[in-house]
């Protein structure tokens, strides 16, 4: 018992000296949000760790809200969210001078289906999906979801839908498309990160809502295309306001993206339901969430030079996992927001 | 038979009387003192709990307990639903486990050959020594998908036209697995517990049972269980205690869902669960509050629910020596 | 007592009847032990067939992998658990048993008796979420991080009324004759307590403290709310740590197969270091248990 405890006293130990020996691109931080971009996310931190051994970026998926919360109650080193702080949140956190979102990627969040017998991919219309989560359109025979899909046959089993249980900006992109193209949505329950969903389960995080469609025969959810690629779930193509059914490749994303007329100047913009022919209608961004001034100043320069090597070079992972690359003069606006982000008086960003 | 309560400490009869050396009065005060700590560590957990629930309180009033509907956009809040929930899954539980749980016991104690007993019990205890999130685990990706496919459809198509009761989508997470694990959790400990009553119950009784002409399983479930019932009553009460507090288990099997259930295969959230998993996820101060003034209540419930175990096992520890 | 009877065979029924009634009874009893001893089994039976493909050097050497790759290990998990259990024990230990002292030794029949009494049989039924939201408010949101000092406090105070009334219960086994001997002789009464009373407790009081780290390694709760998690080893006291349940509770909410197996894998290890350490326990403290009835 003695040995035990002694050693346990210089492992203890061991650490303190670890966390107390920083050098130049060495330190650990740690980040929380959304699930949307976990996938891209871990790789990033995995990567960058690869190239800076000495740096851990530590990032745990807990959800778009979460990662808001935790960034406004300062637990976290930065937060990382699909949808933008509202007001309140930015109130919260001391006004529009004190924060600062920035876009590092941008992905499609598609409509995954588990029918076992139907193997061409479906095609949803605004009305129908709207009609499914709102728990009017009850069966997959459905004469709203056939007339989408002609010549193919559909099982006559009940529509379970699966949500998101938590505060999650997927959800928030969901219903912000859901709100534009659905009046029936719009007045009966709206569009937020949480909502009251009329019908169906709640799944914890993307990964969850993932495994509870894979696991229920006849069911619906909406998810980050990463997760139903990585999983091999089918996922359908989805009719944008050109009237065309737009399967969500990233490429397509990049198309929405690139369909937005005007970018506001705190960077928080919505790209639903963009008017491009190629634009496919369920996509979104995820941001970081710093706070301006960076009261740790050796924390604020690790976080910033890991925001700025994931919106250039790291990009590249983007594209393997199924995310959309950001446009040239997105990562023009983002870099420069991210130079705005001070620690210790100066642009935490070093070169 | 020996009881197991011993005579009170003879050492504290002395407390007042002499001197005290130096070492002893360092020995109180440190003991006194870390009780003191420990004290108000349990105080300040009840005053956090209450600081943190205040603003819900104070916009929700008790009213909270008895309202639906969770809106986090309009800050609506009501808790009715996740308190049905712990009830019924907490209820629901304990008489499974209890069934299952005392049947097993007496088998354990009156079938089984002497040799055969202890092996048995031990591989029942080993359900104890299974944590919580493992539980989960097998529930979420064996016994849901599993229920999904067998049980609900069986129910959905059979009584599910006939009974409203049994008329909902077959998701296999919900109220019927978080039952049927937590079940599975509190079998060891109202296994063990009623055997040990079980045990209790003193031959000459049973043997005046025989004398009478009564058979084996007339003595024992006239005679033994009846006699054992305060030790068999504390084990359900003590499940009853440990169901309402458990939290991971059920938040991976009951599927998350924030309204009143209408159907057997329905989702919900118990008051532990939805803090779990809604804590860190809040989307408001006020969202967070709520969430807080569930833990209230649900650490309300609990103490209740304890105090009322400690009697009825106090009571019986008075009568027949036995101490849980 | 005669009470207690039922003679409720009727005279006239023979004895087939009541024989069969036996058969069928204590065949039910029988069904239930099947039943008891099946979940038992089954749940074993999965985690050994499903985890067993994640068991490699591997999977307790390295850290874990991006999301949805293979290859990863639980590394830093099994070290947080060591390392939450031991700051548990840290904090846990010393108060619980002292405050099993005090009740055992020292407590007359006072009101601050009787009210440690209450606290320590109330908060033993406490679920361990709402300690988890008071060591968020006190130390999470102070220091303006998850950290490992915040989830071993958490599973500390759960462990405090455990260890407190084991602690009791087994110094109060301690006969008086121990105690008389040595206040006879002169002893002082701390030195009656730490050098006889509690020697001869030993043994039961290590076990109430295995039993009650058993019980810690399994919490999950309060660590959502206080270590949070973390894909690397902790940096720090004060940083994030993973832990092996949070790891398991991830990795079975996820649709990733090998996320899946790596949890079965970590839910194996974790059963098998729990159950081993009971068995162990109980051949060794056999002899110190209760005397037969």
């Amino acid at each position: 018992m003695k040995r035990t405890a002694s050693l346990l006293v210089v492992l203890l130990g061991c650490f303190n000296l670890a966390s107390v020996g920083v050098r130049a691109q060495s330190g650990a931080l740690t980040g929380a949000g959304s699930t949307f971009v976990n996938p891209l996310m871990s790789k990033w931190s995995k990567e960058y760790h690869t190239l800076h051994p000495n740096v851990q970026i530590n990032y745990q998926s807990i959800g778009s809200g979460g990662g808001r919360q935790q960034f406004l109650s300062k637990t976290v080193a930065f937060g990382a969210s699909d949808a933008p702080l509202t007001d309140e949140q930015i109130a919260q956190a001391g006004g529009a001078a004190n924060v600062v979102h920035i876009p590092v990627t941008q992905g499609s969040v598609v409509i995954t289906y588990n029918l076992e017998g139907v193997s061409k991919q479906l095609r949803f219309s605004p009305e129908t999906i709207a009609g499914m989560f709102l728990g009017t359109i009850k069966l997959w025979s459905d004469k709203k979801i056939a007339a989408d899909n002609p010549g193919v046959s559909l099982p006559a089993k009940p529509v379970l839908v699966v949500h998101r249980s938590e505060g999650s900006g997927t959800t928030d992109i969901f219903t912000d498309y859901l709100t534009k193209v659905s009046e029936d949505w719009k007045s009966k329950v709206g569009r937020g990160s949480s909502v009251q969903w009329p019908v169906g389960i709640g799944g914890q995080g993307n990964e969850g809502v993932a495994n509870q469609v894979k696991n229920t025969a006849g069911g619906v959810g909406y998810i980050e295309l990463a997760y139903a690629r990585q999983n091999k779930m089918p996922y359908g193509s989805v009719k944008n306001r050109a009237g065309n059914y737009i399967d969500p490749d990233p490429k397509n994303v990049t198309n929405a993206a690139a369909s937005l007329k005007e970018m506001p100047a705190d960077l928080r913009f919505s790209i639903t339901d963009q008017a491009g022919p190629q634009a496919y209608p369920i996509a979104g961004s995820t941001w970081v969430l710093l706070y301006k001034t960076q009261s740790d100043a050796e924390q604020g320069k690790l976080v910033a030079a890991f925001v700025q090597w994931a919106i250039t070079d790291g990009q590249k992972y983007a594209t393997e996992l199924d995310y959309a690359v950001l446009a040239k003069n997105l990562v023009q606006k983002s870099e420069a927001a991210l130079r705005t982000v001070t620690c210790g008086g100066k642009s935490c960003l070093q070169k | 038979m020996t009881t197991a309560t011993a005579d009170v400490p003879v050492a504290r009869s002395h407390q007042k009387s002499g001197s005290s050396g130096r070492g002893d009065r360092i020995y109180h005060a440190l003991i006194k003192s870390i009780v003191c700590v420990v004290l108000s560590i349990f105080t300040g957990v009840f005053v956090v709990v209450v600081t943190g629930a205040w603003p819900a309180m104070k916009r929700f009033g008790p009213g909270f307990l008895f309202t639906t509907g969770w809106d986090p956009v309009h800050l609506v809040f009501g808790a009715l639903p996740f308190i049905v929930g712990t009830i019924i899954v907490a209820l629901g539980a304990m008489i499974l486990a209890g069934g299952v749980g005392l049947m097993t016991a007496v088998c354990i104690t009156e079938v089984l050959p002497g040799w055969l007993q202890e092996p048995i019990a031990y591989l029942i205890e080993l359900l104890a020594f299974i944590p919580s999130v493992v539980y989960g685990l097998f529930g979420l990706l064996v016994l849901a998908p599993m229920l999904q496919r067998t049980v609900e459809v069986w129910l959905l198509e059979h009584l599910g036209s006939r009974f409203a009761l049994f008329n909902g989508a077959p998701y296999g997470v919900g109220y019927l697995s978080a039952i049927v694990i937590l079940a599975i959790m509190l079998l060891p400990l109202i296994v063990s517990l009623s055997r040990e009553a079980l045990i209790l119950v003193p031959r000459d009784l049973k043997e005046g049972g025989y004398a009478l002409g009564a058979g084996r399983w007339d003595v024992v479930w006239g005679i033994t269980v009846p006699f054992a019932r305060n030790g068999i009553v504390g084990a359900f009460v003590l499940s009853l205690g440990r169901a309402l507090g458990e939290t991971i288990a059920v938040a991976m099997t009951i599927g998350g869902g924030f309204h009143l259930p209408t159907t057997v295969m329905d989702q919900g959230y118990t008051l532990a669960s939805v803090i779990a998993n809604e804590f860190n996820e809040v989307s408001s101060e006020m969202y967070l509050s709520a969430l807080i003034y569930c833990g209230l209540i649900l650490f309300a419930i609990t103490v209740v629910v304890n105090i009322l175990a400690y009697f009825i096992v106090r009571r019986m520890s008075g009568i027949h020596g036995f101490r849980a | 007592m005669a009470s207690e009877l039922r003679t409720s065979i009727p005279a006239h029924i023979g004895g087939g009847w009541r024989k069969w009634r036996g058969f069928v009874g204590f065949g039910l009893t029988g069904v239930a032990t099947l039943i008891s001893l099946g979940a038992l089994f089954s749940i074993l039976g999965y985690l050994v067939i499903h985890g067993i493909g994640a068991i490699s050097w591997n999977f307790f050497l390295k850290e874990p992998a991006a999301v949805g790759e293979s290859g990863g290990g639980i590394a830093p998990s099994l070290l947080g658990t060591a390392i939450l259990v031991g700051i548990s024990m840290v904090v846990g230990a010393p108060l619980g048993v002292g405050v099993g002292i005090y009740l055992s030794e020292i407590a007359g029949d006072t009101r601050f008796a009787r009210m440690t009494r209450i606290a320590i049989n109330t908060f033993i039924g406490v679920p361990s979420i709402v300690i988890g939201i008071f060591v968020y408010f006190v130390l999470v949101k102070p220091t303006n991080t998850f950290s490992a000092v915040a989830g071993g406090l958490a599973l500390g105070i759960i462990m405090i009324p455990i260890m407190a009334r084991t602690t009791e219960d087994v110094l109060r086994l301690v006969p008086n004759s121990i105690r008389e001997a040595g206040l006879a002789l002169g002893a002082p009464k701390w030195r009656v307590t730490f050098d006889l009373v509690l020697p001869a407790a030993r043994a039961g009081v290590i076990t109430g403290g295995v039993l009650a780290i058993a019980r810690v390694a399994g919490e999950t709760a309060p660590l959502i709310l206080t270590a949070l998690g973390n894909e690397y080893y902790p940096s720090g006291l004060f940083k994030p740590i993973d832990e092996i349940t949070l790891r398991i509770l991830k990795y079975a909410r996820g649709p990733y197969d090998v996320w899946h197996q790596q949890a079965y894998g970590a839910a194996l290890i974790l059963v098998f270091g729990v159950a081993i350490g009971s068995l162990l326990l109980r051949l060794t403290t056999r002899d110190y248990n209760a005397p037969d009835r």
